[in-house]
Order: C-alpha cells, then sequence, then structure tokens
C-alpha cells in the first residue's frame, strides 16, 4: 500500500525565543521492514540557521536544527511518501519456546545478534521489575511457543488496559500505567516492552503512523490521525515481528515506521530546548492517507 | 633602610606546637603484622628515602616539624575554603587535613607503576575508541555485549563521534593500594573528569613552605610541569590553531570539588563556566560575554558526560549546553574527557582487562587490578552470591542507587536484601575483594602513628602517549574493610617520587604566585560574573550603610537610655528614619511605633533587638546574613579574587561569631568593636577595589552596585527623616551626616552649626562630595555610558534613562528650595525630590540586570 504522511506540529509561544535547539525523528526510516520510502522531506519556519541530518545509534535519520532568529511561533512539517506491504503470516505453535531465545541471544556475536542484545536490557523509560514479569508470566508459561506467547500478552494489554487519551504525559512511569491500567499508546508499547524484558527477551519500540479508516459512509477527517507507537520482538528464528497493543494485532501494511530506539526517549518526534517562550501552546496534525498507484 | 619585621603573627594565638616525633622515629612506627610498610624494604631495612628522612627530622630542633606545620597550615587556611577531594557527598562539610609527612615512592617502584599506569591508559583509550566506533571488541566477544548494553553509562548519542586525535581517555586517574606482597593495585579508575590533580598540586606547595630543606634533600620529581603538559595537551585538541579559548565546564559552586576547579583553571589558564555561560549557535560554541558572544575550542568538563546536553542526553539536565553534540558531530568543539568515558568510571572492565590487553596492545597487563568479578555473568554471579561475605559490592553506575558495600559487615537479614537485590538483575553489580592496603607513618595531633594508605595517580594523554604526574594524592584509608561508609578522618598526603639524580627545574612557588586580583577584566568577562560583581558592590555597600545606621542607632540608645529612667522618656527623632532605613535593608522588622518619645522600657527593648539583628548566627534578616552574602559572592567567585580580597571577606563575619558562644549578651562596647571589625575589612575591600582593579566592565560594574545602594541609603535616610520638620532636628541632621560619614567635612565648613540648608547640601547636592546622592548618580551615569560606548546603538537604553533623568533633577535643584517649609511642617520640595528615587534607583538595578545579564533565564526543554 502507498501511503501519504504529513505531520504538522506549531509551537505558539507566549514571549518571543530568541533561540530554539531542535531534534527530530520525523523522516521514515530507509531500513525498515516491509517498507520503501520514495519520498521524505521536512520543513520548518521560520528558517532554521542550521539544519542537519545524520544517522543514530540505531540507524533513524535524525534531524538537528537551530532557530536563531526571535520567533513566536515554530512549525515543523514533515512529509513522506512510503510504500509499505504486508507482513509474512507466521504460525505460532510452530516458533520456538521463549526460553530459548536468551541462550540463542548469547551466543548468537553476527551484527543480527549484537542488536538484539542491545534492546534486552531496561533504558531510561523501561525499568524491568518483578511487577512486569509477574504480569508478563501469566502469558509466558514455561515451553510456550514464542509468537503465541507474544500474541497473548499483546491481546491481555489490548483488553485488560483502557485506552484514555489525556490520562498519561509523556513521563508517567509505567509501574503507574501497570497500577492504573490505562493510558495511550505510547504506555502500551512501554508497558509490553517492560514486561519482555524483564524476561530477558529483546523489544524495540517503534515510533509511527497507522491509517485510520473512517466510519462507513463518512469523509475522513483532516488532521484525525495521530503519531502512533508499537513493539517489535525478537525472534531468533523469525527476526523481529511487529505487534500493536493498543490496536491488539500484528502490524501489517497500515503502519508507518519513522524511527526505533529502546523507547521513546530515543525517538521522539520532535524535541527542542528554547531560551525565552515563557508559555507555549502545541499543535499536531497528522494526515495518513492512501494514494492510488499512478501507472508509470 | 631596616628590613620589615618577620611574619607579624596574627591576632589568634598560634597553636601549641605538639610534641616532636623522636628521633630516629622510624624504629618507633611500625606496620601492623600482614600488610605491607612503605617504610621498608623486603627484609625491614629502611628505604633509601625514608632513612633520609628520619636522619633529616633528628637533625632539627625537637619542635621543628610543629612550628613549620602550624605556620603552614595557618597560611593555607586562609587562601583556602573547602578542602575536599572529589570522592565525598556534597554536604560534607569537614575539610580534609594535611599530613606533615609526604608518601614516599622509591624511583625503581615509580618506574614500574608509571609503566603500568600508561600500559592501562592507552589500553582503556583503545577500549573506549572500539565501544564508541566499530565495536569489533563485542563481535569478537572479547567482552560481553550485555556488560555495553546493560550499563546506563554507554550514550548512544555519542556514538561515532570523532574526537580530536583518537584521545577519548585525555586525562585520567586511577587508585591504588599497595598490596602485603608489595605490588600495587588498581581499585578504581576514573575515567570521565577525575578530581584531585588539583589538590594534589596544592599539597605539594604546602609541604614545600613547610619542608622546604628535606625536599630539596630528597630530591623530588617536580610536578608542576605535568600541570604544563595538561595544558598544552588540552591546547592541541582545539579544531582551530591559534590562540584557542579553553573553559573549564563546572556544575557550580554546589560541587563539592568547586574548589578545585577555580585553582585548576588558573593553572591551565581557562575561563571557569557553567553551562548557562555557554550557547551552541551556528553548531558551535560560545562564551556569554559582556561583549557579546566569544567562540570556544576546547572545553575541559567536570559535568558528568550523561547532563551535558539537554537535548540530546539527560533531558533534565540544567547543568549542560543545548547543542553540545551536534557541534561535537560538526568538529566545531573539543571536550575533554569525550562524552561517553563516563562508562569506564565503573570497575566492569577489571575482570576483562587482561584479556584486553593481550588482544588490543599484544601485551601481558603490568597493572593488574584488585580481583573483580561483574554479576551478569553466571559464573561470577554464582561465586558472588555464595561469598558475599568475602567481598565490596559495588554498583556499576551511580543510577543503580547502592553505595559500595562490604558483605563481611553486613547481619544475616542485610545479606539477604542485599542477595536478593542482586540477583534481580544482576548486571548491575560488581563484586571485589577487598585488598589490605600498605601503612606508612602519619603524623596526627603530635603522635606518629602507621596508618593504611591508598594513592590516587594522574595521567595525560599527549602526542607522545601518556604522560604519568610523578607523584599523586595520597589519602589516608579504612583498615579494614568493615570501616566503609562510616565517618573517619580525613588526612591526605602528598606523594613524593625520589629521584636518582639531581632535580632541575623552576620553583614550583613563583610560578604559582603570580596570581593577580581579578585576572581578566575586559569585554571578554562571562555575563555571570559581571551580575555576581554587581551585587558584590551592592552588597558591600548596604552592609557599610547598615552598619553605620547600627552605630549610630546604639550610640544614641546607650546615651539616652540612662536620661530616659531619670526623665520617663525622651525625645529621640532619629531612632525612626533610621530604623525605616535598616528595615528597608531587611535587618530589623519595620518599627510599629509611630511618634519620637522613647521610654526607658522601650530603649531597652530596641537595644536588645538590635543587638540580636547584629550578632545573631540564625542567619535571616541580620547582619550576618548580608557578611553572608558577600562571602557566598566572593565563593562563586573565587576564580577572579585575589587571596587578599579573599581574606578580607573571610574576615567580615569573625567580629560578629565571637559572642557566639557567650551566655549573656555583648554589652554596647562589645557591638562598636564588633562593628568596627565589619567596617575594617569593608574599607580595605574598597581600597583593593580601588587600587587593584583595572577599570574594566568589572570593576564598573561592582562600581555599579555600590553607587545604587549607596545613593539608596542616604536617600531614604534623609527621606525619613527630613520630609516632616521634627521637634529635635539637629538630632537628625547630626545622624545623617554620621551615617552618610560627612561629618568632619561638615564640621570644617560650617563649625558646629547644624542647620539644615547647609547639611542638604551637603548630602544631596554636593558634586565635589564622594557621598553624596549626586555623586552617586553622576558615577552612574558615567558607567552607564562608557558601557554603552562599547556597543553601536542609536536608542537610549532603559537604566541611561532612567539615570539622566536622576541626575538632572538633582543638577537643577536647589538647596534653598528643597529646605522650604510648608504650613504643615513638610518639605514638599525635598519629598518631591527624594521619592521617585526611592522607585527609580531599584528600576535602573533592573534594567541593568535585564540588559546585560538577561541570560540568566534558564532554558526550557519539550518533546511532543
Amino acid at each position: 500500500m502507498l501511503l501519504e504522511v504529513r505531520h504538522r506540529t506549531v509551537y505558539n509561544y507566549a514571549e518571543l525565543v530568541s533561540t530554539c535547539h531542535n531534534q527530530a525523528h520525523l523522516l521514515p526510516r530507509n531500513h525498515a521492514p516491509r517498507q520503501h520510502v520514495r519520498e521524505r522531506s521536512i520543513t520548518v519556519t521560520p528558517t532554521p540557521a542550521v539544519i542537519n541530518h545524520r544517522l543514530d545509534f540505531y540507524g533513524n535519520t535524525v534531524t538537528f536544527f537551530t532557530v536563531q532568529q526571535a520567533h513566536h511561533d515554530l512549525e515543523v512539517v514533515a512529509q513522506s511518501l512510503v510504500e509499505v506491504t504486508p507482513s509474512k503470516p507466521h504460525v505460532p505453535g510452530e516458533t520456538y519456546p521463549w526460553e530459548t531465545t536468551g541462550a540463542f541471544m548469547r551466543s548468537d556475536l553476527s551484527p543480527r545478534g549484537l542488536e538484539a542484545c542491545e534492546f534486552a536490557f531496561p533504558s531510561p523509560n523501561v525499568p524491568v521489575h518483578r511487577d512486569l514479569l509477574s504480569y508478563a508470566k501469566k502469558s509466558f508459561p514455561p515451553g510456550r511457543p514464542m509468537l503465541q506467547a507474544v500474541l497473548d500478552l499483546n491481546h491481555r494489554i489490548f483488553t485488560e488496559f483502557k485506552y484514555l487519551p489525556q490520562s498519561t504525559t509523556v513521563s508517567t512511569p509505567i509501574l503507574e500505567v501497570l497500577s492504573t491500567r490505562r493510558g495511550v499508546c505510547q504506555d502500551f508499547a512501554h508497558l509490553m516492552i517492560g514486561c519482555l524484558r524483564s524476561l530477558g527477551l529483546s523489544a524495540r519500540y517503534v515510533s509511527g503512523y497507522l491509517m485510520t479508516v473512517p466510519p462507513p459512509g463518512q469523509k475522513r477527517l483532516q488532521g484525525a490521525d495521530a503519531s502512533h507507537a508499537w513493539v517489535s520482538v525478537y525472534f531468533p528464528d523469525l527476526g523481529w515481528l511487529d505487534f500493536d497493543p493498543t490496536n491488539d494485532i500484528v502490524v501489517t501494511d497500515k503502519h508507518v515506521t519513522l524511527a526505533w530506539g529502546r523507547d521513546y526517549n530515543d525517538v521522539s518526534p520532535l524535541r527542542g530546548v528554547v531560551l525565552g517562550g515563557g508559555t507555549h501552546t502545541i499543535g499536531v496534525a497528522v494526515d495518513v492517507v492512501p494514494r492510488e498507484e499512478t501507472p508509470a | 633602610m631596616t628590613p620589615p619585621q618577620q611574619n607579624i603573627p596574627p591576632a589568634t594565638p598560634a597553636p601549641r606546637p605538639p610534641a616532636a616525633p623522636p628521633p630516629g622515629f622510624l624504629s618507633s612506627v611500625q606496620a601492623p603484622q600482614g600488610v605491607w610498610d612503605e617504610t621498608r624494604r623486603p627484609g625491614g631495612a629502611a628505604t633509601r628515602g625514608w632513612s633520609k628522612l628520619s636522619d633529616h627530622l633528628a637533625r632539627m630542633p625537637a619542635d621543628y616539624l610543629a612550628r613549620r606545620w602550624a605556620r603552614t597550615q595557618r597560611l593555607m587556611a586562609e587562601a583556602t575554603l573547602h578542602f575536599q577531594p572529589g570522592e565525598e557527598a556534597p554536604d560534607s562539610a569537614v575539610s580534609w587535613e594535611i599530613d606533615p609527612l609526604p608518601l614516599l615512592i622509591e624511583p625503581k617502584d615509580w618506574e614500574v607503576l608509571r609503566r603500568g599506569l600508561v600500559q592501562r591508559a592507552t589500553l582503556i583509550n583503545h577500549v573506549l575508541a572500539d565501544l564508541y566506533g566499530y565495536q569489533r571488541l563485542l563481535r569478537e566477544g572479547i567482552l560481553p555485549p550485555e556488560l555495553v548494553f546493560s550499563h546506563p553509562g554507554f550514550l548512544r548519542p555519542c556514538h561515532g563521534l570523532s574526537v580530536p586525535n583518537g584521545q577519548y581517555l585525555h586525562h585520567y586517574a586511577v587508585d591504588l593500594v599497595r598490596r602485603p606482597d608489595g605490588n600495587w593495585v588498581v581499585i578504581a579508575d576514573h575515567a570521565q573528569a577525575p578530581a584531585g590533580a588539583g589538590y594534589s598540586l596544592e599539597n605539594r606547595l604546602m609541604l614545600l613552605r613547610a619542608l622546604p630543606e628535606l625536599y630539596h634533600e630528597l630530591q623530588v620529581e617536580r610536578i608542576l610541569g605535568f600541570f604544563n603538559i595538561l595544558k598544552n595537551s588540552l591546547r592541541a585538541l582545539s579544531p582551530r590553531s591559534e590562540n584557542p579559548r579553553m573553559v573549564l565546564l563546572t556544575p557550580g559552586t554546589g560541587d563539592p570539588s568547586y574548589y578545585e576547579h577555580v585553582f585548576l583553571a588558573r593553572q591551565l589558564g581557562c575561563h571557569v563556566v557553567e553551562g548557562s555561560d555557554l550557547s551552541v549557535r551556528d553548531n558551535a560554541v560560545f562564551l556569554k560575554t559582556l561583549g557579546g558572544l566569544l567562540p570556544v575550542d576546547v572545553v575541559l568538563r567536570r559535568v558528568e558526560d550523561a547532563m551535558c546536553d539537554p537535548l540530546e542526553l539527560k533531558y533534565d539536565s540544567m547543568l549542560g549546553v543545548p547543542g553540545l553534540v551536534q557541534a561535537l558531530h560538526d568538529g566545531r568543539i573539543a571536550v575533554a574527557n569525550a562524552l561517553g568515558t563516563g562508562l569506564l568510571d565503573s570497575p566492569i572492565l577489571m575482570p576483562y582487562l587482561p584479556g584486553l590487553c593481550r588482544n588490543l596492545l599484544g601485551e601481558e597487563l603490568l597493572l593488574i587490578s584488585a580481583e573483580t568479578k561483574w554479576c551478569g555473568n553466571l559464573q561470577s554471579l554464582r561465586d558472588a552470591t555464595d561469598n558475599v561475605e568475602r567481598y565490596l559490592i559495588k554498583p556499576v553506575h551511580e543510577e543503580v542507587g547502592i553505595r559500595t558495600t562490604y558483605g563481611g559487615a553486613l547481619s544475616v537479614g542485610e545479606r539477604e536484601a542485599l542477595l536478593a537485590r542482586i540477583k534481580e538483575y544482576p548486571c548491575n553489580y560488581v563484586a571485589q575483594e577487598h585488598v589490605s592496603p600498605s601503612c606508612s607513618p602519619c603524623w596526627q595531633n603530635g603522635k606518629l602513628e602507621s596508618r593504611p594508605i591508598s594513592l590516587r595517580c594522574y595521567l595525560v594523554a599527549t602526542e607522545d602517549g601518556y604522560e604519568v604526574l610523578p607523584g599523586g594524592l595520597g589519602r589516608v584509608t579504612h583498615s579494614s574493610p568493615d570501616q566503609i561508609g562510616k565517618p573517619r578522618q580525613r588526612i591526605s598526603k602528598d606523594a613524593w617520587v625520589l629521584s636518582d639524580g639531581p632535580v632541575v627545574e623552576p620553583s614550583l612557588l613563583q610560578q604559582a604566585a603570580g596570581q593577580t586580583v581579578l585576572a581578566r577584566t575586559g569585554l571578554d568577562m562571562p555575563s555571570r560574573v559581571a551580575d555576581n560583581l554587581f551585587w558584590l558592590g551592592r552588597y558591600a555597600e548596604r552592609t557599610e550603610g547598615s552598619v553605620r545606621c547600627f552605630r549610630r542607632l546604639i550610640a544614641r540608645l546607650t546615651d539616652e537610655g540612662a536620661l530616659g529612667t531619670t526623665r520617663g522618656a525622651v525625645t529621640l527623632p532619629e531612632i525612626q528614619p533610621i530604623l525605616r532605613t535598616l528595615a528597608a535593608n531587611g535587618l530589623l522588622p519595620i518599627p510599629e511605633k509611630q511618634d519620637h518619645r522613647w521610654t526607658a522600657a522601650e530603649i531597652e527593648q530596641l537595644l536588645s533587638t538590635t543587638t540580636q539583628a547584629i550578632v545573631s548566627p540564625d542567619s535571616s534578616g541580620n547582619l550576618r546574613q548580608l557578611t553572608r552574602h558577600l562571602r557566598r559572592l566572593a565563593w562563586v567567585m573565587r576564580d577572579r579574587m585575589s587571596n587578599d580580597m579573599w581574606r578580607i571577606l573571610g574576615s567580615l563575619e569573625t567580629g560578629l561569631a565571637a559572642f557566639d558562644a557567650d551566655e549573656t549578651p555583648p554589652s554596647p562596647a562589645d557591638l562598636h568593636a564588633a562593628l568596627d571589625g565589619v567596617m575594617m575589612p569593608l574599607a580595605a575591600l574598597g581600597g583593593l577595589v580601588a587600587e587593584n582593579m583595572t577599570r574594566g566592565p568589572g570593576w564598573r560594574f561592582l562600581d555599579m552596585g555600590r553607587r545604587i545602594e549607596r545613593a539608596f541609603q542616604a536617600t531614604s535616610l534623609a527621606f525619613e527623616g527630613l520630609s516632616h520638620v521634627s521637634s529635635d532636628e539637629p538630632a537628625m541632621l547630626q545622624a545623617l551626616l554620621d551615617v552618610g560619614d560627612c561629618s568632619l567635612t561638615y564640621r570644617s565648613r560650617y563649625l558646629s552649626n547644624l542647620q539644615a540648608e547647609p547639611v542638604l547640601d551637603l548630602i544631596l547636592l554636593d558634586e565635589t562630595n564622594p557621598r553624596s546622592t549626586i555623586y552617586q548618580l553622576d558615577a552612574l551615569v558615567r558607567h552607564i555610558e562608557a558601557l554603552q560606548a562599547s556597543w553601536t546603538s542609536a536608542v537610549r537604553s532603559e537604566e541611561e534613562r532612567l539615570a539622566l533623568a536622576m541626575s538632572m533633577r538633582f543638577r537643577l535643584a536647589q538647596p534653598g528650595q528643597i529646605n522650604e517649609v510648608a504650613p504643615d511642617g513638610t518639605r514638599p520640595q525635598l519629598k518631591a525630590l527624594l521619592e521617585p528615587l526611592i522607585r527609580e534607583l531599584p528600576a535602573m538595578s533592573d534594567a541593568l540586570t535585564r540588559h546585560y545579564f538577561s541570560h540568566a533565564e534558564p532554558p526550557q526543554t519539550w518533546t511532543s
């Protein structure tokens, strides 16, 4: 499926901002499973004095820019055209027992194995904890095939937690999410990652977009979509597979991957440090629209 | 000409010299059984150094060491404030003592140690370069990947940063102890911002002052050269070749090592800066100064690496510089040590060093580490938990949230809790054997004892490999691991590396003494420093004004108190205005009383309140608080202060503190003496500023602070006292002259004929009187214009408009007019002249602050 993404972020400041330094993870990664990026661009207003793109430690494209002219408003628009292909189906019962993964990982020093190892440990937003472990254990009885277990955990988070916009902030700890049983996509992704890492498994946080389908008979509302987050899990036999606990699905061809990292902190879409500004308001609008393939 | 008197002793009596060590004292100090004795060679004979040292002391008079030491300590105590090598918690106000007896290291031993240290630094640098680069060590299984990936100190955003000259580990320190078999063993590595090199230099200075003959007789390797190498190698990191600007980035004055940062920066010719003094523009780093942004080339950091950039590293850090990582990616700045080196501040690498050394250098590891196990390895975890009582358990990173714990000192319950913690997440812990340290003679409180010691050694990278500071920071340490974490006496020792031949080098003292008052004044002064100087001026003048008010107040209250008892009550018109002025300075509550009749009881009550406001040690709303403000400002500008200035400001509180231990309140005579004790240093400070400070922007800000405050003090007292005609006006006029320090001038002009008009003229309108208000306003206009001349702007700044307006009104005022009294007993013209000043002076101060120091506003971080 060919998806066109437009992600616009606007900051309005009460007072003048003299300088701001920003870091953006807003350009979809070139190297991601199931996707091919055809076009991508980022536009900042006012025009930044400096704008650099580089690859970060995880291979994401990170954009750094500095606005050095005084401003009241900052607008960042990222646009891309991404071709996404459906994931291959796997038979859950045929995957290896989940306990064997740790040993596989430890003995695998190939780039693939090292990459998996990188995501097996706690990170700033995702601790490992005995409460996470005991929550996870219900889906991971001894000997259960790994894919079955992960799908079960994905499903349990979907059914046992309530999706409540604005119920949490970017700094709500996942242990709090675990006890209040509510949150947003980012919390569910963090929670699932924390469960998996507490079991010694490898899981990473994926930031991206999900194309939404309007109810039958209604038109797509502009800007109705949002940034999304889900989880990628390492299977020694199958590689990385993506799961979306917010929607209880295996990620298919409606998800566009922006970036991945250990948690939200590694890949937050837009971060800034400003001098001045006072209070601010923020506006975000995301559109993910399917585009008809035009024959060449 | 007669030679000047030998050191006149200070007012405080010298401590009585304790008894000296006996001649041939080596026979009397023996290390306990089973540990290495630093004074002896295997077999029991004294080492060459210690036998020379012992002979030297034996030749000297019995109290030689005691006397020399007492004098040196006094000198140093005045010049330093906190003496705390960095390992201690910031709240520990306990200062370190220096032991007069050095730790001696024989030439041969040193050569072995030196080679081992150089190899270790080289090795660790290679490891860092690999981990922040290709990671061959992980790909080939030389290091377990979990060791690195699980460590909070592995900073992903710093992976792939290019590091000038490949020097990740630009400088480095190692903690060592000497095992019972005589081998030095590493117990800790300090890879990111090793503290203490400055202290070792200061220890050296102190011992050199105390024992110069011994120092020369023993042929001790010089250490100053190391600091020159450090300086040159920092310069060599600069991306620009000519005149690089170097800064030392400190977490600030609250850091326990702040004093050392200042000391080190002086040696290296760096500015001491905080994160907010720096700004990234166009991917380059700049220092915010009065003259604008100046490029910075090299940052010697004393801020933990994760805290260095709130944009890309720890997001809530206020200590760093937003955009620094990007500037590093762009190669526009060098930071030493490289960001990310904190990874190896922990003991995780120790178990793997022998293998790494063979793999990376093709050599055997020369300098061994204490036996260490990383619990992330299953076998190590089992060993550590099965024998936890034998090990020191250390966290791999401070985020882990435990202190080093000795398993053997724990109760059964504590041990179980620790084991549960380790097993829950083993990667966070290492277990390290405790090494019994060697013992060396220490001379403390007149007693000679053999005490366990550790040694911290320092290295710096040069083009030709690592150089080692020949010496280091010796410390008296725990004799047994049970003592770890318990309070102890903190004693450091200078380490003397002995030389086989004569040592030639320029005198250390000569080089280190070349410090001047406020070395860099000019437009490259950081704005924050100018801000602090401004407030130093304000607080100094506010203190002086308050002292003058207190003096007059106490004199009147004690003179009239007796009279009050006989007459029932007395009229004292100047008391209320003085009290209001002191209240405006925050030193007394605003008086509730309105009239000028004072009964004996009221006078007694007021005298008691005043006494409290002067001497009470509880520091809020009293004179002590002002003197402490001054001391604090001096402390945060320690790098800009001469030792004289520092001593002067340090002595401000001495007179006031003299009564702390007394049970009865001080007498009025005592109070006068105490107030004099504040006034004299302030006068000395004024003298130093007038005579020693270059007339750059720094001086202007300090002087503006003074002028604003002095104008405010004079104006508010005149306003309070003369807006209304009072029944006993001469008393009020006399108070104005006294507090304004104009009595002498007045008497010389008008004899003792006290009248309002000439008094008003002298204290408000006389441009030739340096204490008059108009003199202050004119000086402010000059300063503001001079500062503005450095920039080009057609628009008058807000502070300039305010200063000009105030000055103009005073120029146009006439003594006769402002003295006119209306039928209701007020002086309307005087009121009209003075009242606006009480608003406009603070407004001008705010305008100055906004104009020059507005960067003080902290940056804010957001994410979406």
